[in-house]
């Protein structure tokens, strides 16, 4: 059943909003909070992605997310309208090397590490104008990692 | 922004006030953390009892933080909420940086000492 279905602006701002509203509805429908924490995690790196990456040169860009739920878990779809993923596909996820000396920390590439480790049935489609990405997150047992 | 410091055995204690440290707020974050490096204190601690959220963007920033302290000043963490900590520990930061469950354990040798 879908239980939230949103217009996000592609702004930090208007992602923001939306993470507090999916959160208010997790809460409603009485999910787990260490559960809710992973979601409104998954939820901000994908938002985020897309504000920083698809939507960068989008004028009045527009984000549509939707959340179904079961008892076992949360599913959702997340399209816009802005430049495809490099090579119309996902990009791997793996975790930047941190290597052995401060000056080399990573400070970023951490997003799509989290997505995958988060989900399951994570899936990447290039529509014509739309990218869809969608994703589920079990609500009972969590994954241990 | 709304950070508060307090001077504490010689150190710095900086508490972030907000609840989030997210992509809209990392930068400015990042900028006001830079001011509580300029002073004598050898040692930053940073205080994110307050804090509920940091994503991947945030951790970034915490991690720019670390790289500017370099060798003259240390840098921790202290006070991490579940969520916090997840993300520390799911991408690896946790091994980078010192963490101590709450201020008061950042403080406890010194306690000792005297």
């Amino acid at each position: 059943m879908t239980v939230l279905r949103t217009d996000v602006p592609g702004t930090p701002e208007g992602v923001r909003n939306a993470l507090a509203k999916l959160c208010d509805k997790l809460h409603d429908e009485q999910v787990a909070e260490d559960r809710v924490r992973s979601v409104e995690l998954v939820v901000a790196e994908a938002l985020n992605n897309i504000v920083e990456h698809a939507l960068k040169d989008v004028a009045a860009p527009t984000i549509r997310l939707s959340m179904d739920k079961t008892d076992q878990a949360v599913a959702f779809e997340i399209c816009d309208c802005g430049t495809p993923m490099p090579g119309n596909q996902l990009p791997p996820g793996t975790l930047p090397d941190i290597g052995d000396r401060v000056e080399t920390y990573p400070e970023g590439g951490f997003g799509w590490h989290l997505i995958k480790k988060l989900t399951v049935n994570l899936r990447y489609d290039r529509l014509p104008g739309e990218n869809k990405l969608s994703f589920q997150l079990p609500l009972s047992d969590e994954i241990r990692t | 922004m709304h950070l508060s410091s307090t001077e504490r055995n010689g150190d710095i204690v900086v508490r972030m006030d907000e609840a989030r440290i997210d992509a809209a707020i990392a930068v400015s974050f990042k900028d006001a953390m830079r001011a509580h490096f300029s002073g004598p204190h050898p040692r930053v601690v940073l205080d994110l009892s307050q804090v509920e959220f940091v994503d991947s963007s945030g951790l970034g920033a915490i991690v720019a933080i670390l790289k500017e302290a370099g060798d003259d000043k240390s840098f921790a963490l202290a006070g991490m909420t579940p969520g916090v900590e997840k993300v520390f520990r799911l991408t690896r930061m946790d091994s980078v940086f010192t963490i101590y469950p709450s201020v008061e354990d950042g403080f406890a040798d010194e306690a000792h000492a005297s």
